[in-house]
């Protein structure tokens, strides 16, 4: 049985280097939860642990990660070896997992005119006005990233996600495991 | 085939509205931000009065505030209607209130539910070995 892209919920996850931020969707036009979760210490096993928090919470259809085995990935090699955790633990318990990479995410936001991380986040609180309070002050080319743009990106990342099964036409059904940690096959 | 609402959305209209457990504690009369964050994570029930005064809060009527739970009394509802009905005809009455049943919503969104209910559903969201709890 299929299910409609917009019956979906989407579990999407942008790690960072204090931990990670997350957006569930239900459907591509309502945003359940966001926020960012901290990870000190122990990084990769307390990230995980977390995580599966949230699965276990929202029991989501999806869980969507950047994919970092692209070459536009910039990401450090602690991030690359997590995002593979997440998914092989993903599979593990049944759920989809799908890894997009951040050139789609620029592809889908193109329209808006944002071409930056921040003009993507701009553009997400034109659509959910609910995020404009955890949008960070533009960047200083000094300054290090905000922890608070991992939201944003997890949106993006959702988004992006929806967008791809919208134009393939409906989505596959959740205990599809064949194209787990393979989108690009 | 549609995924199953989450028992409730406490969490997704609070952080709508911006506010914190505590502010919502405080509009509540209750004395710190624990027991809002156990409503949101269903490891509590609210009583009446305080799903009243969500709903003044959010203003967004209990059914959509705690979706998952209105969704599943309505399943056991319906099924329990069809079997009355069911009964009924089998005893060959047909009291006056069968007849507005009939026609009326609740039973034809039964006859509906009828083949809904008979999918199998997975409820068994705790068993997640992937993200198993790591051993302390």
């Amino acid at each position: 049985m299929e299910t409609r892209y917009r019956d979906l919920r989407v579990l999407a996850i942008d790690p960072h280097p204090r931990g990670f931020g997350y957006a569930v969707f239900e459907g591509p036009l309502r945003l359940v939860d966001w926020g960012t979760k901290d990870v000190r210490q122990d990084k990769e096993r307390v990230a995980l642990h977390k995580i599966g928090e949230l699965v276990r919470r929202y029991l989501p259809t999806v869980i969507v990660v950047e994919d970092c085995t692209h070459g536009t990935s910039r990401r450090r090699t602690r991030v690359r070896q997590l995002t593979e955790k997440i998914l092989a633990a993903a599979r593990e318990s049944a759920v989809e997992g799908r890894a997009v990479p951040r050139a789609a995410v620029y592809r889908t936001f193109a329209g808006t005119g944002a071409g930056t991380k921040y003009g993507i986040a701009t553009a997400l609180v034109r659509a959910f006005p609910e995020l404009m309070v955890r949008l960070p002050p533009k960047r200083k080319p000094w300054q290090t990233e905000d922890s608070r743009m991992s939201i944003f990106d997890a949106v993006a990342l959702g988004l992006t996600y929806f967008r791809s099964v919208r134009r393939a036409g409906t989505a596959r059904p959740p205990d599809a495991q064949s194209r787990i940690a393979n989108p690009h096959p | 085939m549609q995924t199953d609402k989450l028992d409730n959305y406490l969490r997704t209209y609070r952080k709508k509205l911006g506010l914190t457990q505590r502010e919502v504690a405080f509009l509540l009369r209750c004395h710190g931000g624990a027991k809002v964050s156990r409503y949101e994570r269903s490891g509590r029930i609210p009583d009446l009065k305080t799903i009243f005064a969500y709903e003044v809060i959010f203003q967004k009527p209990a059914r959509e505030l705690f979706a998952g739970i209105y969704d599943r009394a309505e399943r056991e509802t319906l099924r329990k209607v069809r079997q009355l009905v069911s009964r009924l005809r089998k005893r060959q009455e047909s009291p006056s209130w069968l007849g507005r049943l009939l026609t009326s919503g609740p039973w034809s969104k039964a006859e509906r539910m009828n083949c809904a209910t008979r999918r199998s559903r997975t409820d068994d969201g705790n068993t997640l070995p992937g993200f198993a709890r790591p051993r302390d």
